[in-house]
């Protein structure tokens, strides 16, 4: 029967899983990675995850699989960022969600990239209006650190990254769907079983229908109207057409509607009530804090969480059954709710293994995005997880998670669950080891 | 309306009392008056109702508002449109325009009513935030017999709060390219936003652009959550989840009753239903259109499904729990009218109740629809007029019907109608009565009297006061006159506190006597005595069914204290914890003269409550908006400056 060994690395906010399956017989281990990734907001990333990358090199030169669960940042900027060239890589497994050609993930694609264009448009603007309020610096702050899963310190799109693993694969590539049965080479024993991402259009939230607009769209339109790229008549956004109102930014033309503005809203406030001595404090004729310029940019917000969940529920979802010790290992990835909830239906190509069975066999589970609520499901997720030597695995990072203005990562309600229930470790609390093994089998 | 004088919720005097005659100029000459209402067109629910067949002729209304006038009987309302309470107006950043302010006194459109209603027209969506908004206005003006005033700009001048007078409420009908609208205190500020209808659901089709501002109802909603904001401003503070709560379920209730102003949609109804107007789903259901341009079939809330009552899924959002306290209260409602009707479709159908097949007789839904909205608008004076009954601060929504009850005893003195009996009934089925309470009646219910009802301190403040009942003053001078009241009040007070029982009657009113200043920044202030404000004192002006006056003083008494969210971190994150009391005068009770005013009610919360400290600071604890929202951003800092802004979650939007 194989030994395997998870080295689960805690290199900061990010995945990196080493599994080594050592062969029954005395032949050659194994070698699986499930991501490489570290969020771009931790300090000295690159360098802790080269050491990462250095400490993999160190027990194998050969990768027999590389999985890259989904494109984050966290979870993919090590193939970016850091030397694979020396590793001899067998197979690349990413999600169906990745696959050139497919309609709908090309479809998630367009979202994604539609998304990124106009947060890092509206980041720009946020940036510029984060003094002004204490509000529009938190909106700036979580904006620009959602984007931080996007992208890397100068910039690389964790796109980048993606393609970077793909041509470690030499067009040895595989686009696994939900209910994928991939037996590891004879002899092992072990078999990868695909729970997620679902093909599912409104787990996943895809829109019904080609007319539809989202978000990203609207701001996008909305910039380029202000960078004069965009007319009036051709954004589909806008209100009405274009023989409604005047521009804004340029000024009316009509002297009665330019004098408007500037009275209600541009200049001094006029008509305001005659003060005398004692009167309460009376309106000020400045009215700037009335003004509007920035506050359709709140929606930004909503479009950077969306682009977040969106994406993380296109995590590749991976369970390993052990074989003869009956063992299963979970790796979640960063799967939310939409993800999570699809994983009962699945139907195994096996035909006989089910998500119940599967999770009621996990020894050892790897916590969802680093801890949040919402990527550990309850229900039909961890309280199925029955087995009394349950281990869980949460990279994280909850001094980084606060130095960026995040609450609640990890999320103290699962971290009670968890505990309760498994046996817990947190990649924050080693110390300074880079990593923890486990053992099974 | 006007008619109605003296039906049993009673008449009050107008908003603004008629400008006086102008100098007559030649003997005998008649007088062209000011007209008391500017009519104005437009969508009477929204634009979703013209887009099929059954419901078209019903899409369009046209409704009065007041005709803004100076002592002379000359319009001041400028273009914008902006008159002396609102002002529309109308840029819109994301898409780099501005669109030009109607002019509603351009002759053509006096003599039509207004624009047409189109959902093309800017100008035309200026005019019905504008109709709309002051309609809701005159509906608060109407219940609570005063004219309504905005929260002031609160700020702060090296360290000194400053409360600067905000004359008009600014209107944005096209502020967002999201479906969203809100109230925003930091501007003083409506803004609504269009978007594109996500699906082709109900009326709505995919692609085509919605509006915010085009719905009656989210209008209504809006400017309820300013006015109540005028009356109360420390319901902005989440010091209990009931509270945001009760802004957005009171926000509904009010743009609920409005559908009852628009009798033709209400006898439509009523003939479709029926004449049960538990199964009218045109009125029972707020933002039809903008529900279905969501993608849901339907209302955006619908107060017909009993799961809006119960919602199985995070119950405790506050637009969902605040769901609950309206939908008692649209029970109440239809229990009422059921109740009223059923006299009336006895006498249609010789006695048996039993309606026969086939369409019922146009009399009869006329007189069905008469009842329905004589209940409506007496319900809707109830509701509103019950928040001068409400404590300052930390409301919850069993207090909430205890005003309601003691509101409607103050008016009526018989339950002829079964009102309270059906309040109490439908909060009884929603388990929302208020806890601690040995008995649930409309007795125990009531807010009572303190032990001393009639204190010398009040007597010489309310002498002080000199208030002229007879007139009804502009808002800038109300706003200053109620400020010096205001002081004066403070004055008798702290005179009262330092002489002897002055602790006792600081408990009374549920003050702190040892409690000092705090600047606005939760530190102490040191060398102040006991400190404390009178931070509102409002009059109504109010008259009983009866005819007989019903004048009233509202004063608020209240105190703040800096509280750690974590005792065991006291230089952590803080809140204020308020306490204090809101008290119900009559300033010239019946068969007393001279005049001896007397606290008929005083509705406590009191500052030295550890019950309610424990309960702040674990809402304190939780935090605002959605957990995925809180999780990625400050939302102390995004609710602080818009507490009404977090509509929705990141993914409710697609």
């Amino acid at each position: 029967m194989s030994k395997v060994r998870v080295r689960a690395y805690c290199h900061g906010l990010g995945d990196c899983n080493l599994i080594e399956v050592g062969h029954p017989t005395g032949g050659a281990s194994f070698w699986m990675l499930i991501d490489c990734g570290i969020h771009s907001s931790a300090k000295g990333g690159k360098e802790r995850l080269d050491k990462v990358v250095a400490d993999i090199a160190a027990q194998t030169r050969r990768l027999d699989v590389i999985v890259a669960t989904h494109e984050h940042w966290d979870h993919t900027s090590g193939f970016s960022t850091a030397d694979f060239s020396s590793f001899a890589v067998g197979e690349v497994w990413l999600a169906w969600t990745e696959k050139p050609g497919d309609e709908m993930a090309e479809e998630l694609d367009r979202f994604k990239g539609d998304a990124l264009t106009a947060l890092t448009a509206a980041n720009e603007r946020l940036q510029a209006l984060a003094a002004t309020t204490p509000a529009a610096a938190a909106l700036a702050n979580g904006v620009a650190a959602l984007r931080g899963f996007e992208f890397g310190l100068t910039g690389e799109k964790s796109r980048a990254a993606r393609e970077a693993v793909v041509a470690l694969g030499k067009g040895n590539v595989r686009y696994l769907e939900p209910g994928a049965v991939v037996p590891l080479p004879k002899g092992l024993g072990v078999t990868a079983f695909v729970l997620g991402p679902p093909r599912d259009r409104k787990a996943l939230r895809l829109r019904d229908s080609a007319n539809t607009y989202g978000i990203a769209n609207s701001l996008n339109a909305s910039f380029a109207l202000a960078a004069g790229t965009l007319d009036t008549d051709d954004d589909p956004g806008a209100p009405f057409d274009e023989t409604e109102g005047e521009p804004l930014s340029a000024g009316p033309a009509r002297r009665r509607h330019a004098d408007f503005l500037r009275d209600r809203y541009s200049g001094d406030a006029v008509d305001l009530p005659v003060v005398k001595a004692g009167d309460p404090d009376p309106p000020q004729p400045d009215q700037q804090w009335r003004r509007i310029d920035g506050d359709w940019l709140g929606v930004s917000a909503d479009l950077a969480m969306q682009l977040d969940s969106r994406t993380n529920n296109t995590s590749l979802v991976l369970a390993l059954d052990l074989g003869r010790s009956e063992e299963v290992l979970l790796f979640a990835a960063d799967a939310q709710v939409g993800n999570w909830g699809s994983w009962d239906a699945v139907k195994f190509a096996d035909g006989t293994t089910t998500t119940a069975d599967l999770l009621a066999r996990t020894v050892f589970y790897k916590v969802g995005h680093h801890g949040s609520s919402n990527a550990t499901a309850m229900t039909g997720g961890l309280e199925a997880m029955t087995h009394p030597a349950l281990k869980a695995f949460i990279p994280t990072d909850q001094t980084m998670a606060e130095a960026v203005g995040w609450g609640a990562i990890p999320a103290p309600g699962l971290l009670a669950r968890l505990t309760a229930k498994a046996e817990v470790v947190r990649s924050d609390q080693v110390g300074d080891a880079l990593f923890v093994d486990y053992s099974f089998g | 309306m006007a008619d109605e004088a003296g039906e049993a919720a009673g008449a009050t005097a107008p908003p603004e009392a008629p400008p006086p005659a102008p100098p007559v100029r030649r003997r005998g000459q008649r007088e062209t008056h000011a007209p008391r209402f500017r009519r104005l067109r437009v969508f009477a629910l929204d634009p979703g109702l013209a887009a099929t067949l059954s419901t078209a002729a019903l899409a369009t209304a046209t409704i009065e508002v007041a005709y803004e006038a100076d002592a002379h009987g000359n319009s001041t309302l400028m273009p914008g449109p902006v008159g002396s309470y609102l002002e529309v107006v109308d840029v819109d950043p994301a898409s780099d325009r501005a669109y030009p302010p109607v002019d509603l006194d351009d002759p053509r459109l006096l003599a039509s009513d207004g624009l047409t209603p189109s959902e093309g027209n800017a100008q035309f969506h200026q005019q019905m935030v504008y109709a709309v908004g002051m309609k809701t206005i005159r509906a608060f003006e109407e219940a609570l017999g005063r004219v309504a005033l905005w929260a002031p700009r609160r700020t702060q001048d090296h360290g000194r709060a400053v409360f600067e007078y905000v004359p008009r409420l600014r209107i944005y009908p096209h502020a967002l390219r999201e479906r969203n609208a809100y109230y925003s205190p930091a501007k003083a500020a409506l803004l609504f936003g269009y978007f594109p209808a996500a699906a082709t659901v109900g009326a709505s089709v995919a692609g085509t652009m919605t509006f915010a501002c085009l719905s009656a109802d989210i209008i209504a909603h809006e400017m309820t959550h300013a006015l109540l904001d005028g009356v109360h401003p420390h319901y902005q503070e989440p010091s209990n989840p009931q509270v945001p709560a009760f802004h957005e379920g009171f926000a509904d209730i009010v743009a609920l009753f409005q559908h009852f102003t628009m009798t033709d949609i209400v006898a439509a109804s009523m003939a479709k239903a029926r004449g049960r107007i538990g199964a009218a789903e045109l009125l029972g259901g707020v933002a039809q259109q903008f529900g279905e341009a969501g993608g849901r079939l339907g209302a955006l809330r619908n107060y017909l499904d009993p799961e809006t009552g119960r919602p199985k899924d995070n119950p405790q959002e506050a637009h969902n729990l605040g769901a609950q306290l309206v939908f008692a209260v649209y029970q109440a409602f239809t229990t009422i009218v059921e109740r009223r009707i059923d006299d009336l479709v006895r006498l249609a159908t010789g006695g048996t109740g039993l309606l026969p097949a086939g369409e019922l007789h146009p009399v009869l839904v006329e007189r069905l629809t008469r009842e329905t909205c004589k209940t409506a608008s007496q319900l809707l004076r109830i509701c509103v007029r019950a928040i001068d009954y409400c404590p300052p601060n930390d409301i919850t929504f069993g207090e909430y019907l205890r005003a309601l009850i003691t509101a409607d005893l103050d008016q009526v003195a018989d339950d002829r109608l079964g009102y309270r009996t059906a309040l109490i009934q439908a909060f009884r089925q929603q388990e929302l009565l208020p806890r601690r309470l040995r008995t649930i009646s409309v007795e125990s219910l009531a807010w009572r009297p303190p032990l001393d009802r009639k204190p010398a301190w009040l007597k010489s403040a309310v002498a002080k006061f000199n208030i002229d009942w007879a007139v009804t003053a502009d808002r800038w001078t109300s706003y200053r006159i109620a400020r010096q009241r205001r002081i004066m009040l403070h004055d008798h007070l702290a005179a009262a506190f330092a002489r002897r029982h002055g602790e006792e009657l600081a408990d009374a009113l549920g003050l702190d006597p040892n409690l000092g200043a705090f600047d606005e920044n939760f530190q102490p202030v040191a060398g102040h005595g006991m400190t404390f404000s009178v931070h509102s004192l409002r009059r109504a002006r109010r008259t009983r069914p009866d005819g007989t006056p019903a004048n009233q003083i509202v004063a608020v008494i209240a105190q703040r204290r800096a509280e750690p969210v974590d005792p065991a971190n006291p230089q952590g994150r803080k809140f204020w914890f308020r306490g204090g009391a809101t008290l119900i005068v009559d300033p010239a009770p019946e068969g007393a003269f001279p005049a001896q005013p007397e606290i008929r009610y005083a509705v406590v919360k009191h500052m030295l409550s550890t019950k309610r400290l424990d309960a702040q600071r674990a809402a304190a604890q939780v935090p605002r908006g959605s957990a995925m929202r809180a999780q990625y951003f400050d939302t102390e800092a995004l609710a602080g400056a818009e507490p009404f802004a977090m509509l929705h979650d990141g993914e409710d939007w697609s």
